[in-house]
């Protein structure tokens, strides 16, 4: 425990401006879904264009963010710095999962908790897919969890786990809908998760190769961040900017929102 | 023993072996320098030794413990430095020693200091801003604050220049100096090894080609040179003169094993009648060093150590 609570406290440290970000980004952005309720406001392609920006730079910064705690002390290799110290796979490794799931499964999803009986946004699909999505990355916990721990054998446990959180993302949703007696929104639902599911599977394996070759120059390290960093400061401009650039209103958001349909922004917007 | 290897093997997917049949025991308190050309299994040994690698065949011990089986309480005894150590880049080099410390119930705050004073690292500096050098020191630093029994070094000169190097050597040879202390030293540097070594190992291709204390294998070899008229090579020259080198009016090789003079100069006499000027006199470690590995590669000995002195 002292061990676990010593590697705690340096993990806080060592990722302070991470989770600081990601803190600031994940209470902001539950509180603009919040004020977007279709209750508050009317929505308009602009705002549907934004939402759709904001949601998947904010869902692809989340799994990102998870995978470097979780990645931050490479598992295998021969260069690793903890295992030539006096200390066990098991602190380090509950160190790094206890922040993934702390910062990047409990914190949204409670935030979503809290917006969603103030915002009246539950009682849809889009909360069967939010808790979907954050049964993927519990999977992921896992797999964090099967990889921190392995001395051998890394690239089979990392593709079990990433078969687990397939798996959790699939049976997850249509499960929850049953015990839930909600509509499970037909097989639109599976198609989310499948497609979420195979994005989630290709940025995890970017991410990885960017971030555990730490022979790759720090630029190749870094640009991982480049894509969700984008996405939201595109969310952020593209409103304002689109009132004055004619080009940027060709730019369209998932069919959802195309459609014209009633829209829950829920994290599970990733492009299709 | 504080370190056993026992038929250790190593072998990588493409089908090299790195490690071979690694048999060998390195006495507590002695400062055994395993060397060998580039690529001969030194780091895989070290790697496989502190369990970074999983051996195909055999083991390493630590401490009587096999090295998969090594424990918290046994690595809190262990030191480690290699030149491509990874380390905690994003600490400063005063969060680096206070991350470790808790780490170490032996922890040594005085020698801290000192060791601090003696390398002048900057201590307010992030580890990844430290120049190579300092970046070693910093190693250092975290590897002998709690005065490991073992300290396992994989080539910690490489790469530094000589005030540096004077710096670390300066910290090792007091940490040596403070009891019976083993260290297992990965070099190529010939300087260094003769100054800290007692026993060296040659790794030749993964296999132990050579090893023993430093002193007896050097009292019991000669560098011979000689004058003739005739400086050619005979075809039943002897296993252990290696690397028999002629010249216009002479030959040098090194004796590995003499155990007496006389009976060396009647060999050579027999072969060169008209031999003069012979001369006999012990080799430094570099001569002998130098002319094992050249022999070994004009007479490589797949799988076997060679014959070697008592």
């Amino acid at each position: 425990m002292k061990l676990f609570l010593h590697w705690l406290c340096w993990d806080l440290r060592r990722f302070r401006i991470l989770l600081l970000g990601w803190t600031i980004l994940v209470v902001g952005y539950t509180v603009l879904i919040r004020w977007l309720n279709p209750e508050n406001v009317r929505w308009e392609p602009d705002l549907a264009r934004t939402v759709w920006f904001l949601t998947t730079g904010v869902v692809i910064f989340e799994v990102f963010g998870m995978l470097h705690v979780l990645t931050a002390d490479p598992v295998v290799g021969t260069d690793v710095f903890w295992k030539t110290r006096p200390a066990p796979g098991l602190p380090v490794a509950a160190a790094k999962i206890g922040i993934a799931l702390t910062a990047f499964v409990l914190l949204p999803l409670g935030l979503h908790a809290l917006a969603v009986p103030v915002g009246r946004l539950g009682a849809s699909p889009g909360w069967q897919i939010l808790e979907g999505f954050q049964l993927r990355l519990l999977g992921l916990v896992a797999l964090g969890a099967a990889a921190v721990k392995t001395t051998a054998g890394a690239t089979v446990r990392i593709l079990t786990g990433l078969g687990l959180a397939l798996v959790l993302s699939l049976v997850g949703p249509p499960l929850l809908g049953l015990a839930s007696m909600k509509s499970a929104a037909g097989g639109s639902l599976t198609e989310y998760s499948i497609v979420s599911c195979l994005w989630l599977v290709a940025g995890t394996g970017l991410f990885l190769s960017a971030r555990r070759s730490h022979h790759a120059a720090a630029w190749v390290r870094w640009s991982v961040w480049i894509a969700p960093s984008l996405l939201i400061l595109l969310g952020t401009l593209i409103g304002p900017l689109a009132q004055r650039y004619e080009a940027l209103r060709a730019i369209h958001g998932p069919p959802a929102i195309r459609s014209g349909a009633p829209i829950v922004p829920t994290p599970t917007a990733l492009p299709s | 023993m504080s370190i056993q290897f026992r038929s250790l093997t190593k072998q990588y997917r493409a089908g090299a072996e790195a490690v071979r049949d690694l048999t060998l025991d390195i006495v507590p308190g002695s400062v055994f320098a395993l060397m060998g050309r580039n690529g001969a299994g030194k780091t895989t040994t070290i790697q496989l030794l502190l369990d970074l690698l999983l051996p195909t065949h055999g083991e390493a011990r630590l401490f009587g413990v096999p090295a998969a089986k090594l424990r918290p309480e046994h690595r809190q005894r262990l030191g480690y430095v290699s030149e491509n150590q990874r380390l905690p880049d994003w600490m400063r080099v005063d969060e680096f020693l206070r991350f470790l410390k808790p780490m170490y119930p032996a922890w040594d705050g005085v020698l801290t200091q000192r060791l601090v004073k003696l390398f002048a690292l900057p201590m307010t500096q992030r580890l990844d801003r430290l120049s190579r050098g300092q970046r070693m020191k910093a190693a250092f630093l975290g590897a002998l604050c709690y005065r490991p029994d073992v300290l396992v070094l994989d080539e910690p000169f490489s790469g530094l220049d000589s005030v540096m190097r004077q710096d670390l050597l300066d910290a090792l040879i007091e940490f040596l100096g403070e009891g019976e202390r083993t260290v297992f030293l990965s070099s190529h540097d010939l300087g260094e090894v003769e100054r800290l070594a007692d026993t060296i190992g040659v790794l030749d291709h993964g296999s132990l080609g050579l090893h023993g204390n430093i002193d007896d294998l050097l009292s019991h070899a000669r560098e011979v040179s000689f004058l003739t008229a005739t400086p050619q090579l005979p075809a039943d020259l002897p296993a252990d003169w290696w690397n028999p080198v002629t010249s216009p009016h002479g030959i040098t090789f090194t004796a590995a094993t003499v155990p007496d003079e006389a009976a060396l100069a009647a060999a050579i006499h027999s072969r060169w009648p008209d031999a003069g000027s012979l001369t006999l006199r012990p080799p430094g470690l570099s001569r002998y060093y130098i002319d094992y590995l050249r022999h070994t590669e004009a007479h490589p000995v797949a799988g076997s150590s060679t014959a070697l002195p008592a």
